[in-house]
């Protein structure tokens, strides 16, 4: 019945019906739409640290100064900027890569491909974490650095002294990092749920693996994120 | 009697290209050859990055305006890379891709007013 109802439609345009306008499921379709709301969240944050950054610019933390080295590796601890945070940023992009053959595997229906990089992304993901861990502890615990103490504080007497922006600086970072780790960590979770999912079985039931895909789509953009979190943070 | 899966195949040996008729779903899905080729451009592009920032000389050969204009605009690249290829945005209808990428001009809009702003000093 329902076929002959379709086949009454007129089908000549997108929107007339008997199909589907945006080539992509439903459930794709809303996880692009809640990243798409996702990505304004990080943009505003993102855009204020900017701003901040821009309008008190004589008083701004260098970057390079708090990040220069490997925390707890004896004989790394200082004076090699950028290189803990560029082992958090290959950590992610190759999580971003296995993320890929998951979904790769997945079109051919290979359950083994898909939970060995599964697997394999999870334990990306928790690197990342652990990282992370690690800069924060360091920051908070060894420089001292919190949400309401800057320990990088210009002293008085000297140019651009006790200004507030230093101390922007730590609340920033922390719920922009903080609120990025926490989407790490959320993706993390999923994954694990996707993993044993795809472990016993279900994706095969249902005959197909669209669930790694939109899975897939979360956490690239974890990684995305982190592309402008590193730039805007790190490297300007 | 309706065939919903009327899918045929077309391409080589390592494209895979189904088109789903009855239901108008376009699939075209990535091969393991261009995700390595673009782990590998996302790479080259880090590494450029720290390479401006690590050495001296080519960071203080241009002006600190013009090394933000360069390190935005490689961020940029490695966004296109990511949302366009693992995201797989480039192989989608180009109506869905226009429904995602639409909206960022009022991220665009938002930027320009806080540049506009970022002009007084008011901290």
């Amino acid at each position: 019945m329902s076929a002959d109802a379709t086949a009454n439609l007129p089908k000549d345009g997108i929107w007339t019906g008997g199909r589907v306008p945006m080539g992509a499921s439903f459930g794709k379709l809303m996880m692009w739409f809640f990243l798409l709301s996702d990505a304004f969240t990080f943009s505003s944050l993102l855009i204020s640290y900017s701003y901040f950054r821009v309008t008190a610019s004589p008083g701004w933390v260098k970057a390079e100064e708090v990040f220069n080295g490997v925390p707890w590796i004896p004989g790394l601890e200082h004076g090699l900027p950028l290189v803990f945070v560029g082992i958090m940023t290959f950590i992610l992009i190759m999580s971003s890569v296995t993320m890929v053959l998951a979904v790769e595997s997945g079109h051919r229906m290979n359950r083994k491909g898909v939970v060995f990089y599964m697997f394999l992304t999870i334990i990306g993901g928790l690197m990342f974490l652990g990282c992370q861990a690690m800069e924060w502890t360091n920051l908070i615990i060894e420089e001292g650095m919190t949400m309401h103490n800057n320990p990088f504080l210009v002293p008085l007497g000297e140019p651009g002294a006790g200004q507030h922006a230093s101390l922007l600086f730590g609340q920033l970072f922390f719920t922009i990092t903080g609120f990025h780790g926490f989407h790490v960590f959320s993706g993390v979770v999923i994954n694990c749920i996707m993993f044993f999912k795809a472990k016993k079985g279900d994706f095969e039931k249902v005959g197909h693996y669209e669930m790694i895909e939109k899975v897939g789509l979360y956490w690239h953009f974890v990684d995305l994120v982190w592309v402008f979190v590193f730039t805007l943070f790190y490297l300007i | 009697m309706t065939e919903h899966t009327a899918a045929h195949t077309d391409g080589g040996h390592e494209e895979h290209h189904f088109v789903i008729e009855e239901q108008g779903l376009h699939e075209i899905h990535s091969t393991k050859k261009e995700i390595w080729k673009v782990f590998f451009i996302l790479l080259a592009i880090t590494l450029l990055e720290f390479l401006i920032a690590l050495t001296p000389s080519i960071k203080h050969s241009m002006s600190k305006g013009t090394v933000i204009v360069v390190y935005l605009f490689l961020t940029l690249l490695k966004a296109f890379y990511i949302v366009g290829y693992f995201m797989h945005l480039r192989h989608e209808k180009m109506n869905m891709a226009y429904t995602i990428l639409i909206p960022f001009m009022f991220i665009i809009y938002f930027v320009t007013l806080m540049i506009l702003e970022g002009k007084y000093q008011v901290f």
